[in-house]
């Protein structure tokens, strides 16, 4: 029953996007020739080049962005698992062009002029900007972890990116002895998606029931306490027995140091843990393009207003997605989605000179323990003085029938099927 | 006319800013009694002490403070005693710390409990009787995302870990010591899933001897999070003994004992 109620948030939470778009419109005279530049084709920057088009289909928006083919990190845990291919994490831009004539340039943004309102691309472009949207994602923080840089990622991969970063990790676990052990290294908040690393967890145990028997799971954690525990750590017993265990910060679960030569990596209370496969999730920050365009403060993130994720240190430039300190809100596809919708809103009343509709978001987070049992955790959000709160939310509970679990993996499917199709249209 | 409309805005912003500065908000140090008392009345100044805080954090069970009281050794007046206070908790007494210049600096890492979004204050009282401050505000964005159990724990007071340099970098050249000990900080504050109040049990004290001498003693209070975990420096000049002991409220001890070994310093 719950899932069910769950499923009718999800789907209301996709057409959300549209009603509180309509406040913005219709934008008259020459707000309607304005140019909104979009940096990044994610799930934040994607979203909102196709509403702001939907919303204003005389505005001109431009969507900055260096891949042609865009690899999700949702559901790259499955790939890991042998649940998906690598070639259904793959969406394309033709179909926002075609189909929502937002103009993609293929290029990096390279640096931001805010007084000329302009975006500098690698090849030297200018492209001039009335509003800009940065949804560039996560940079790693090479220097954070003693040992860890871009070098020692190639043996020690992260795949908190996904694309060759994921099919190394892919390919390191296939190639892993049978008794071999997996480490995890997971950082302390905030970070993109806090329960990945548990399902990552569970798809690389349910890879290894079938292929791997007697290899092991160790997560080696600076916390001490991680999204959605006691369902993850009851799914683990109940479907990978002792395969999988977790040691948080007072377990001496803090990795200080990695030694990518020889598989080692060292805690906060000096034991060294040799692995087979190692997978550093480092500690994190706001993509590149967020940092040199100085709308991030010294946490690394970049702090915005709450209503409208207009920055709040250069006028006209928004940041959405993970690279924006968006707290309660977690780092995740699905609050990334509802934050384009309501900055795109928002960004359309600025140009037509009026206030920003009141804005409300949305979060699920579905993960999969197995190929038929998921959990997850929703949340609701909207403006309280001046702050973003959590208005009503709640997690899978803890007694449910395997039924229950099953309906979920199935919603988490769905909403996987509906996002990507929403976005980019396959 | 966009122009002098700016002009006047710019001009507007500036008759505004000083009004801005008077209404201000007071230091944090004189919104706390407890501050005040400790102050007796001097004013302490606000250099040489920096603490590091997350500016947002998504879980206030654990916050990370970062104390930073610079150099013990060749300092004419180092940093003897440190006082810790989260404004907006129901006890806003966090931590208590007394140096002994052994340690070398006056750096210590610590994670803390905020009930929710406020402002840290840190005290210092060096040699001369001087005061110093440094405060910073913390919002706390609880993450429903993030939530803990409400289970009590409990678990009794659990094994010590310690990690000591081995060896320390050169004689009289401060090192890191690392602290944790297993223990659920109950702070008497939070219902338990019968409803009824979980009795208050939290460590009390703590101490670090080098050779028999207090080289720096730790008064925890509930908001110092589960597990109490402290990070401090020691600059032992020779080779020697660290004993490191813990006491709860309910009078139960444990005790951990480590070899310093001092390197040549190259
Ligand atoms: C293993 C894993 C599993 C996850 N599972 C889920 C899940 O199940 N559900 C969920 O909701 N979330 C999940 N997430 C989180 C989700 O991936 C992120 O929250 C989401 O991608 C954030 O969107 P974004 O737009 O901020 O960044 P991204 O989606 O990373 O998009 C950023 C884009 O910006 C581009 N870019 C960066 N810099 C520049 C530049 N200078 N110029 C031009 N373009 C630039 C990049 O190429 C990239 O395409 C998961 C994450 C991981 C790692």
């Amino acid at each position: 029953m719950k899932t069910d109620q769950a499923r009718r948030r999800l789907l209301a939470g996709l057409g959300a996007t549209l009603g509180l778009a309509a406040a913005g419109l219709p934008l008259g005279g020459s707000a309607s020739r304005a140019r909104v530049v979009v940096v990044g084709g994610g799930f934040g920057g994607a979203a909102a080049a196709r509403a702001l088009r939907q919303f204003a289909p005389d505005l001109e928006v431009v969507l900055v962005e260096p891949s042609a083919v865009f690899r999700t990190c949702p559901f790259s845990n499955l790939y890991l698992g042998g649940l998906r291919s690598f070639g259904s994490l793959g969406h394309h831009y033709g179909y926002l062009q075609r189909r929502h004539g937002v103009r993609v340039v293929r290029s990096s943004a390279r640096a931001v002029d805010p007084e000329r309102r302009q975006v500098r691309l690698v090849d030297g472009t200018r492209l001039g900007y009335d509003r800009l949207i940065l949804s560039p994602g996560i940079d790693m923080r090479w220097d954070a972890l003693e040992g860890y840089d871009q070098t020692a990622a190639e043996r020690l991969p992260h795949a908190w990116k996904a694309g060759p970063q994921t099919r190394l990790l892919r390919r390191q676990l296939q190639a892993m002895d049978d008794d071999g052990l997996f480490l995890m290294v997971i950082p302390d908040n905030p970070y993109r998606c806090p329960p990945g690393p548990y399902e990552r967890a569970a798809m690389v145990a349910h890879y290894c029931r079938r292929h791997k028997p007697r290899a092991k799971v160790l997560l080696l954690d600076a916390k001490d306490a991680f999204s959605k525990q006691a369902l993850f750590e009851q799914g683990w017993r109940e479907v990978y027995g002792e395969r999988i265990e977790w040691v948080g910060f007072s377990g001496d679960g803090e990795v200080v140091r990695v030694d990518a030569n020889q598989r080692i990596v060292e805690t906060a209370f000096g034991n060294r843990h040799q692995a087979d496969v190692i997978n550093v999730i480092p500690p994190q920050q706001a993509g590149y393009i967020a940092r040199q365009a100085g709308v991030t403060d010294r946490s690394g993130w970049a702090p915005v207003k709450a209503g409208t994720f207009e920055s709040r240190l250069v006028p006209d430039v928004y940041v959405i997605g993970d690279a924006a300190v968006a707290a309660p809100m977690p780092k995740s596809a699905f609050c990334a989605h509802s934050q384009a919708g309501v900055t795109a809103a928002a960004v359309l009343a600025s140009l037509a000179g009026r206030e920003p509709p009141e804005p409300a978001w949305l979060n699920t987070c579905f993960s999969l323990i197995d190929s038929d049992y998921a959990i997850s955790i929703s949340g609701q959000y909207r403006l309280r003085d001046g702050e973003i709160q959590e208005v009503s939310g709640g997690v899978s509970p803890l007694q449910a029938s395997q039924e229950f679990r099953r309906r979920e993996a199935e919603h988490a499917r769905d909403w996987y099927a509906a996002m990507s199709h929403a976005i980019w249209g396959a | 006319m966009g122009w002098t409309l700016h002009r006047l805005a710019m001009l507007l912003a500036f008759l505004l800013l000083p009004a801005a500065v008077v209404t201000a908000e007071k230091p944090a140090w004189q919104q706390l009694d407890a501050a005040r008392d400790w102050l007796g009345g001097e004013e302490p100044a606000s250099g040489g002490l920096r603490i590091e805080l997350p500016l947002v954090s998504e879980e206030g069970m654990s916050v990370p403070l970062e104390i930073r009281g610079g150099e013990l050794g060749n300092s004419e007046a180092p940093i003897r005693e440190i006082r810790v206070y989260a404004l907006g908790n129901p006890d806003p007494d966090v931590l208590g710390l007394r140096l002994d210049p052994a340690l070398g600096r006056a750096d210590f890492s610590t994670r803390i409990r905020l009930d929710e979004s406020q402002t840290v204050l840190v005290l210092a009282r060096d040699a001369s009787g001087r005061f110093l401050a440094a405060e910073q505000p913390v919002r706390v964005a609880n993450s429903g995302c993030l939530a803990r159990s409400d289970e009590p724990v409990d678990a009794p007071m659990g094994a010590p870990r310690v990690a000591v340099p081995d060896p320390f970098p050169g004689a009289g050249e401060p090192g890191e010591v690392r602290t944790l000990i297993l223990h659920p900080m109950e702070t008497g504050f939070r219902e338990g899933p019968d409803g009824k109040p979980v009795a208050r049990r939290i460590i009390e004290d703590f101490s670090a001897e080098l050779d028999g001498e207090t080289v720096l003693s730790a008064r925890f209070h509930a908001a110092v999070s589960a597990n109490p975990y402290l990070a401090f420096r020691l600059a032992p000049r020779a080779d020697g003994e660290l004993r490191l002991h813990w006491r709860d409220e309910t009078g139960e001890e444990r005790e951990a004992y480590r070899e310093v070994r001092v390197g040549s310093g190259e």
